[in-house]
């Protein structure tokens, strides 16, 4: 039931209205310059969406084949390779970010990782996933994973900014990856996690300006 | 300045000229909205400025139907709820220290006395989840059981922490009233 109180507020704040700093602006400015240039044209892009998916998969499936002839040809070879394959989990990196390189990572795979979000992670809809699946799609290549979004997945981070980090800790709580941002390119982020062994992963923004701390549900990297 | 199709298509082309007008005209109210739901100003910021980017992605979605402020401001709220959840954990030890407030307000008209921002004040100063179930509730409107759908939460749970952020709202409303009837009588 509706308080004489409840009726009071609604009226002093219901119709506020407060101007914010022109700064605001300016950060979405340049946070949609970054965007994905998705609807400039106007036109739907399910299409792009679903011709990229095509063509991933497809240069997926291309790549599976080659390595498999390689394994059937030479055991041995193959044996090394998975035991180089092995990654040792780095208590700490610091790596500059690189927003140009879409194009590249989305051709050239070599490996393929796949990170499931939790369904109740999914449905409290977290800002810095922005994925209408249920999971993000990690494509590394060299010493990079690039995470898409829509096309292939990005890692969306909207209001991440300079010096800010992002820590990766395991299932002991152990910070198995701290991220820090050197240049702030846009809202989406290039994280290398190649690193990082297959398990869980408890995530932490810490805002650098504010000094406050975003905690997020465990991912699952396998 | 009016919001018509025109302008919502050429933000969908994504013309910048066209997205800065839409900003313009729904700024400062999509920031009063914001800064009901955060602790400070910097939170209401973040509030802002990612609702905009969500709003600006999802334009082609508005079909037309209700207004569009009403629907631009259903973004804004969903955003501060997004943020809500990222910060539910840290601030759950902050929101115990509030529960045991109590009483009735003495002068119901001790908030006409106080400006917009002292009345935004206390709403910001109410625990997290207190202040969302408070905003959705008392003031935009929503039921308990949307409220409890919309922050995954129980109706119980809704009703509880609506109750206490009364209890809050009207402890500090009496003192804030104490304060000024005594001025008034050292005046």
């Amino acid at each position: 039931m509706k308080s004489n109180l409840d009726d009071l507020f609604k009226r002093k704040l219901e119709n506020v209205e407060i101007s914010p700093s022109d700064e605001i602006w300016a950060n979405i400015e340049q946070n949609l310059s970054d965007l994905p240039n998705v609807n400039k044209s106007g036109i739907s892009y399910t299409k792009p969406v679903i011709l990229s998916a095509i063509i991933l998969i497809v240069a997926f499936f291309i790549y599976l084949g080659v390595d498999f002839k390689n394994e059937t040809e030479n055991t041995a070879i193959t044996a090394e390779s998975m035991h180089n394959r092995t990654i040792k989990p780095k208590p700490t990196i610091e790596q500059n970010q690189n927003a140009n390189n879409f194009s590249n990572h989305a051709i050239s795979i070599r490996k393929y990782y796949q990170v499931d979000v939790p369904e109740k992670m999914n449905s409290k809809k977290p800002t810095w996933i922005h994925s209408k699946e249920n999971h993000l799609s990690i494509f590394p290549k060299k010493d990079e994973l690039v995470v898409f979004e829509k096309k292939g997945y990005y890692l969306n981070a909207p209001g991440i900014e300079k010096d800010d980090k992002i820590l990766f800790s395991d299932s002991d709580g152990e910070i198995r990856l701290t991220y820090k941002v050197k240049t702030v390119t846009g809202q989406f982020l290039f994280i290398d996690l190649s690193d990082l062994e297959k398990g869980y992963y408890s995530i932490e923004i810490q805002k650098n300006r504010t000094g406050k701390v975003h905690k997020h549900d465990a991912i699952k990297i396998q | 300045m009016l919001i018509d199709q025109k302008l919502i298509d050429e933000c969908i082309k994504g013309k910048r000229e066209a997205q800065k007008k839409l900003y313009d005209v729904l700024a400062a109210k999509m920031f009063g909205v914001s800064l009901r739901y955060a602790a400070n100003k910097e939170e209401a910021e973040d509030i802002l400025q990612d609702g905009f980017i969500k709003l600006f992605q999802n334009l082609q979605n508005y079909k037309g139907k209700g207004s569009f402020d009403g629907w631009a401001k259903r973004i804004f709220i969903n955003t501060a709820i997004d943020s809500y959840y990222n910060k539910s954990k840290s601030l759950k030890s902050v929101d115990t220290l509030w529960e045991s407030s109590e009483g009735i307000i003495q002068d119901n008209d001790v908030l006409s006395d106080i400006t917009v921002e002292e009345t935004m004040r206390l709403i910001q100063q109410l625990p997290e989840g207190k202040r969302s179930v408070f905003n959705l509730y008392a003031i935009e409107g929503y039921t308990h059981k949307e409220i409890a759908k919309m922050l995954n939460i129980s109706e119980n749970t809704s009703k509880s922490q609506l109750a206490k952020a009364r209890k809050i709202l009207t402890k500090r409303m009496n003192q804030i009233n104490k304060v000024q009837k005594s001025k008034s009588t050292v005046s």
